[in-house]
């Protein structure tokens, strides 16, 4: 494919690749916003029409529908939209870093209709994940269509996840923070522009529709007093628990359920169905994904026992629903966990001591971003989020205690986060962003040598640099030219001055025009490879004092340090 | 260049199809809405059935399935709020009240529904903070009203707490502010008179009275008053003022009788001859001894001793000569009074006694 580097808009007219990709980042954003709209249009519609207008649905179309409904996206999953199952984050890191950023419409439109259709009868999934894949794939369509450079369309895949995403959790910080931390791993500028641009106009759009009413209403928080952060972090260690039981019970019975004989696939979204619907005879909280009774939660409209009764109960029934390979996606089932565990330890608080108790809609929330930090494992967004839906900033504390403890006690127990575990038993390398964020990259100060012996001072004579050679076997010398500049240059070179006519001028005269590039001890490797191209070596100084030489760089100090790590100095 | 052409000409048909794009949405939206809206409106009708048929549980469900459809309705969620107190689920009931309150923490409705919770719930402290937000609350309909009835309320709910003088002190701000109607008027009286501020129930009542001369309520209540006041005399003529037109209730019946008694044993009363206040005096003692006989416990052998010494002495002919003796059978009298206290007056004459010799040190 033929790279275009400019949109031409006109025959004299035409605005650079760079440009063109924001605006086709807003344009993606809007039709991110539209597809989730219609994708939430079409839940709510299932919804209705499948299990009735109450929000207790009745018996006995509980457990029939949902039984009835798993058949069917049994069927639309193994017979027509194949590339369905699974996680949508997955796909889109597989689009970004395998495929180029390739995703079939095919997998979007079966997206969008089978989750439709789980949710809508009742399965314990969410929305959002297949709204972040639906965006990325409308984005993908969208990069082909428009022939990109394969540089922008293998970026293009996040800029549609952070749009569907946004437009799904109607919060565009949270959807920026998640594709960033999650997907693409690092700080681009010219894709976090693009991703930013492409999220802001999805819930613009989102909003144009149905509103900017925020996913909850969410009552005034305040700490109570200083000892409820003693409950906020019981949540946490809590959070990371039920987090790793979780993760587990889907890590266990995920690739069970996968080895069975392929005829199963038939059965298992219909016996995950099931599974949800007996539960949801007596509990329908657990069916769908949930958010109305997380907002009851959040208004203290469940004592303790229930609550955590439902916490259990939707791990069982959003485990059973998504091993079973039924599209969906687990942002909203992990929410409500939360949600319900925060509740539960907030009722269970004001029991013991109720003097220092705050509102149970705090604990709720926080107990949302304490799963969403514990099970998905992304610790920026999971802070974030909480703030964004909760529109308070002073809930940032506990939000923060509860998430770190959860984030570190599931990582204790638990190698992998979700997504990587899923990639992995899908059979796909994809990047750990967690692992990248974990490891630590060689820096200059790890492959430096001291700078003994290979110095020679500017302000001195030709000759008397030559006669300070005779101790050394170097064949390159830096040559310190004053005011925190430095020089170099070779044995042979040197030699041939000190033999020319001009032995007694200052050997500064004749490097000025031959300086070297610097190097900081904290610069990357890649960076000092980019230095030494063409140069034996190359000066590393203090970032504070450029006149103070920390040690000298050669490719093979480099060399060493990566294949050796072996440290210098 | 063709390259350049498809490029441009894809681009147009993506910025062009949001049109259609959008029209679509619009319309897949307008009627989701209008579904929504129908359905909510659905479920609010069978709330509302079930409200009234006393089926609280229900009708609890039916406006939180009424609420999901209509999440911007706040009405749905008061309703919903009301339904979940009426089925005793006040924890509930005000989690619902409380997200109302932080959209309009200043909503008197709201305020006054959460005021009735914290009562129900038995937290003084926050019903009447609630109860006062709710009298300095916005209210949408009949602002007077409502804040006069809200404070009405409250004093009620003290009232039953046995915290009369607050009651007292949240009546007295209403006083000055009563409509020009009996029947506030008079609510307002009973409370008061209930507040243990019979005169300023009395200020009320004339003026309820002035209103409406043969308003048997407010005569009823302006016999409690002045009977709580010991006017016996007026307490008498309020009460079969009022009973002219209605029998009087087994209460008034009992203080009106025990006024009209009052009046015709009291042998303090100004205005009646020497002879007919020794004869009250003889009838008072009569009185006394007989309760000093029936209330054991009270009687010491001492008091006794004295009073059989006295009693052939208290005679209408030795007292009507002996103004000393008098003095000593009223003393005596008053002595038997406090130390028959503890026992249950042993006949309307005793409790009109005690009600008189009360009134006496009272005075004294």
């Amino acid at each position: 494919m033929k790279e275009a580097r400019s949109f031409q808009i006109t025959s004299g007219f035409a605005i650079p690749e760079e440009q063109f990709f924001l605006l086709v980042a807003i344009l993606i954003g809007v039709y991110s916003g539209l597809a989730v709209v219609c994708f939430r249009l079409a839940i709510e519609w299932l919804r209705f029409v499948l299990l009735g207008s109450a929000l207790t649905p009745s018996f006995p179309r509980v457990p029939l529908v949902p039984v009835a409904a798993g058949l069917v996206v049994a069927a639309l999953v193994v017979l027509v939209f194949p590339a369905v199952r699974g996680s949508g984050v997955n796909q889109t890191k597989a689009a970004l870093y395998i495929y180029d950023g390739f995703i079939a419409f095919r997998t979007v439109i079966g997206k969008f209709a089978t989750s439709a259709l789980a949710i809508g009868s009742g399965q314990s999934l969410g929305p959002e994940d297949p709204s972040l894949q639906i965006g990325a794939g409308i984005a993908s369509a969208m990069g082909r269509r428009l022939k990109l450079s394969r540089d922008r369309l293998r970026y293009i895949a996040p800029v549609g996840a952070a749009a569907g995403l946004a437009a799904a959790f109607n919060s565009p910080i949270t959807a920026v923070l998640f594709v960033i931390e999650e997907v693409i791993g690092r700080w681009t500028a010219g894709v976090l522009g693009a991703v930013v641009l492409s999220a802001v106009a999805s819930v613009v759009t989102e909003q144009w529709f149905l509103g900017d009413e925020p996913l909850f209403r969410v009552p005034p928080y305040h700490l109570v007093h200083g000892a409820e952060l003693i409950a906020y972090a019981a949540l946490g260690l809590l959070g990371g628990g039920v987090s790793l039981v979780f993760i587990k019970a889907i890590a266990a019975l995920r690739p069970r359920l996968r080895a069975l004989p392929p005829w199963t696939r038939y059965l298992q979204p219909a016996l995950a169905a099931l599974v949800v619907g007996l539960i949801g005879l007596r509990f329908p909280q657990v069916m769908g994904a949930g958010y109305e009774y997380i907002d009851q939660a959040m208004h203290d409209q469940y004592g303790w026992r229930m609550l955590a009764a439902l916490c259990a109960l939707k791990v069982v029934a959003t485990t059973a629903s998504f091993v079973s390979g039924t599209p969906g996606g687990l942002f909203a089932p992990t929410l409500f966990i939360g949600a319900m565990l925060g509740g539960a330890v907030c009722a269970i608080e004001r029991l013991i001591a109720p003097q220092i108790t705050g509102p149970i809609g705090a604990y709720v929330l926080v107990g949302m971003g304490t799963l969403f930090a514990g099970s998905l494992r992304a610790p920026m967004t999971s802070v974030f989020m909480i703030v964004e839906v909760s529109g308070n900033y002073s809930i940032i504390l506990p939000v923060m205690i509860s998430n770190t403890i959860a984030y570190f006690v599931s990582r204790r127990f638990q190698a992998h986060s979700l997504f990587d575990l899923l990639a992995r038993q899908d059979g796909t390398e994809l990047p750990s962003m967690e692992e990248e964020r974990e490891s630590d990259p060689q820096s200059v100060e790890d492959a430096m040598r001291p700078a003994t012996g290979a110095r020679l001072n500017g302000d001195e004579s030709v000759r008397s640099n030559v006669e300070r050679l005779s101790d050394s076997t170097a064949d390159y010398f830096l040559v310190e030219l004053g005011a925190g500049r430095w020089g170099g240059l070779s044995r042979d070179e040197l030699m041939a001055l000190g033999s020319s006519g001009s032995a007694d001028e200052p050997l500064r005269s004749f490097i000025a025009a031959i300086e070297h590039p610097y190097l900081y001890p904290d610069q990357s490797i890649e960076a000092a490879l980019r230095a030494l191209k063409g140069r034996p070596f190359v000066p590393v100084v203090h970032r504070a004092d450029r006149r103070r030489l920390e040690g000298v760089l050669a490719l093979d100090d480099v060399l060493r340090a990566v294949t050796g790590g072996e440290r210098i100095g | 260049m063709d390259a350049f052409r498809r490029r441009r000409a894809v681009f147009l048909v993506v910025v062009v199809a949001l049109v259609p794009f959008f029209g679509g949405v619009s319309g897949l939206v307008k009627a989701a809405r209008s579904r929504r809206q129908q359905v909510a409106v659905d479920w609010g009708s069978r709330g509302d059935q079930d409200a009234a048929a006393g089926r609280a549980d229900l009708a609890a469900e039916d406006y939180r399935s009424a609420r999901e459809y209509a999440r911007d309705s706040n009405a749905y969620r008061f309703q919903l709020a009301q339904a979940l107190a009426a089925a005793n689920h006040p924890n509930e009931a005000r989690g619902q009240l409380l997200a109302l309150w932080a959209e309009a923490p200043a909503d008197g409705v709201v305020n006054r529904e959460l005021g009735r919770l914290a009562a129900h719930q038995g937290d003084t402290p926050e019903a009447v903070r609630f109860y006062h937000a709710a009298i300095d609350g916005a209210w949408q309909r009949d602002a007077p009203a409502s804040r006069r009835e809200a404070r009405m309320e409250l004093a009620r709910y003290l009232l039953s707490k046995g915290e009369a003088t607050k009651a007292q002190a949240e009546l007295i701000a209403l006083i000055d502010d009563l409509p020009p109607d009996p029947a506030v008027m008079t609510d307002t009286a009973a409370l008061l008179i209930k507040a243990g501020a019979a005169q300023r129930a009395m200020v009320v009542l004339d003026k309820a009275l002035a209103l409406g001369p043969d308003d048997r309520q407010a005569l009823q209540l302006a016999g409690a008053a002045t009977f709580a006041l010991d006017q016996y005399r007026t307490a008498v003529r309020y009460f079969d003022a009022a009973a002219a037109q209605a029998p009087l209730d087994a209460d008034d019946r009992r203080m009106r009788d025990l006024s009209a008694r009052i009046l015709t044993i009291d042998p303090f009363a100004r205005g009646i001859t020497s002879r007919e206040r020794v004869r009250r005096v003889v009838g008072a003692f009569g009185v006394a001894a007989s309760s000093l006989d029936n209330c054991p416990a009270a009687s010491s052998p001492d008091l006794q001793n004295r009073v059989a010494q006295a009693k052939p002495r208290i005679t209408e002919r030795v007292l009507l000569h002996d103004a000393d003796a008098v003095d000593d059978a009223i003393a005596l009298l008053t002595e038997i009074e406090s130390a028959t206290a503890a026992c249950s007056p042993a006949g309307p004459d005793d409790a009109a006694l005690r009600l008189v010799l009360k009134q006496r040190r009272a005075s004294s």
